[in-house]
């Protein structure tokens, strides 16, 4: 149980954070989506997915491009491949904490 | 906002596919090519009575080069003034190859997790109305034209099940009844062969237009466009 617990509290929080971990699994199955796509996806408010997008990107975790399709200015988010890596790490952790009979390696 | 998803459990990827046919727009240009193209064929008819149809086959070959070159430009052209503006933005889904779905035994270690914005909508509907409908019916039975109607919905029904574009029962069930009237209609035989063509290509845009219609009625175009705002 104390392995398992110090496994938890080693996850990466800025995946961890429900929200943000919602964003990151959505543009990691789409590849690419803009703001209003990330916001009727997850439910969120633009303020609140505003600041945790602007908290993604700040470590690197999303890329945010600025361009036009067609006419139209478009605002699209990626997930980097720090991004994905941090993810697929967090992914493991969680799965081997979550097994019955946990040992950590 | 309406949810327009498979299914509310589906993962992101499967969710960011099906996200491509919220509007109806790819069956309504597939469904347009293929009209064109059925009436480039009675045209062709039409025009020579006899001797090799070399306008529909100059037709054909362009209409369908210019769809799997330029249809995705045209259609991102389209989404980017109708869908992304009103629900967003996500990468549009790559077709899947058939490789994918090919079963293998390997002793190899498993490679990365597969790609799940993917769609093989396309190839389905392709090979479907290319088994079905490029069959020549000139002087056939008056049954014919109903009954590859009714197996092509069918088939279009069973492939689609399960996939990020399903279709609903009543929509395959409206195709397989389009061909009943021919049952006592008789088609000039100049419009007989591109029939069933004809009819897919219709039910496709109708089909098509009737997912825009609810669409644009769920989703009045926003005051703001602009996408993020981080």
């Amino acid at each position: 149980v104390t392995t398992r617990i110090q496994e938890i509290s080693r996850l990466d929080r800025l995946v961890h954070e429900p929200a943000r971990l919602t964003i990151i699994a959505i543009l990691d199955g789409a590849g690419e989506a803009d703001f209003l796509y990330l916001q009727r996806e997850g439910g969120f408010t633009q303020g609140n997915l505003s600041g945790h997008l602007a908290r993604l990107e700040e470590a690197g975790y999303v890329q945010i491009e600025k361009k036009f399709k067609g006419k139209l200015p478009l605002t699209v988010c990626r997930l980097s491949s720090k991004g994905h890596a941090a993810f697929l790490a967090y992914s493991r952790s969680m799965l081997g904490i979550l097994k019955p009979g946990y040992r950590a390696q | 906002m309406k949810d327009y998803s498979v299914e509310p459990m589906a993962s992101p990827g499967r969710r960011a596919a099906a996200y491509w046919f919220v509007d109806g727009l790819e069956e309504i240009v597939l469904g347009l090519l293929l009209l064109a193209v059925a009436l480039m064929g009675i045209l062709s008819r039409s025009l020579s009575q006899r001797g090799p149809h070399w306008l529909y086959a100059l037709a054909l070959g362009v209409g369908f080069l210019l769809y799997a070159l330029k249809g995705r430009d045209l259609l991102d052209f389209l989404k980017s003034r109708v869908t992304y503006p009103r629900t967003g933005y996500a990468q549009p889904p790559e077709e899947q190859g058939p490789s994918a779905e090919l079963l293998t035994l390997s002793l190899e270690p498993p490679g990365p997790p597969p790609k799940e914005n993917v769609t093989s909508f396309g190839r389905r509907t392709g090979m479907a109305i290319f088994f079905f409908l490029v069959t020549p019916i000139d002087g056939s039975p008056r049954w014919l034209v109903p009954a590859l109607m009714a197996a092509l919905a069918a088939t279009l029904y069973a492939l689609n099940r399960n996939t990020e574009h399903p279709y609903r029962w009543w929509a395959a069930a409206a195709l397989g009844l389009m061909g009943l009237p021919f049952l006592w209609v008789n088609a000039p035989p100049s419009v007989q062969r591109w029939l069933p063509l004809s009819l897919a290509g219709l039910w496709l845009a109708a089909l098509g237009g009737l997912t825009l219609i609810g669409y644009l009625h769920e989703n009045p175009y926003p005051r703001v466009v602009e996408g993020a705002r981080t």
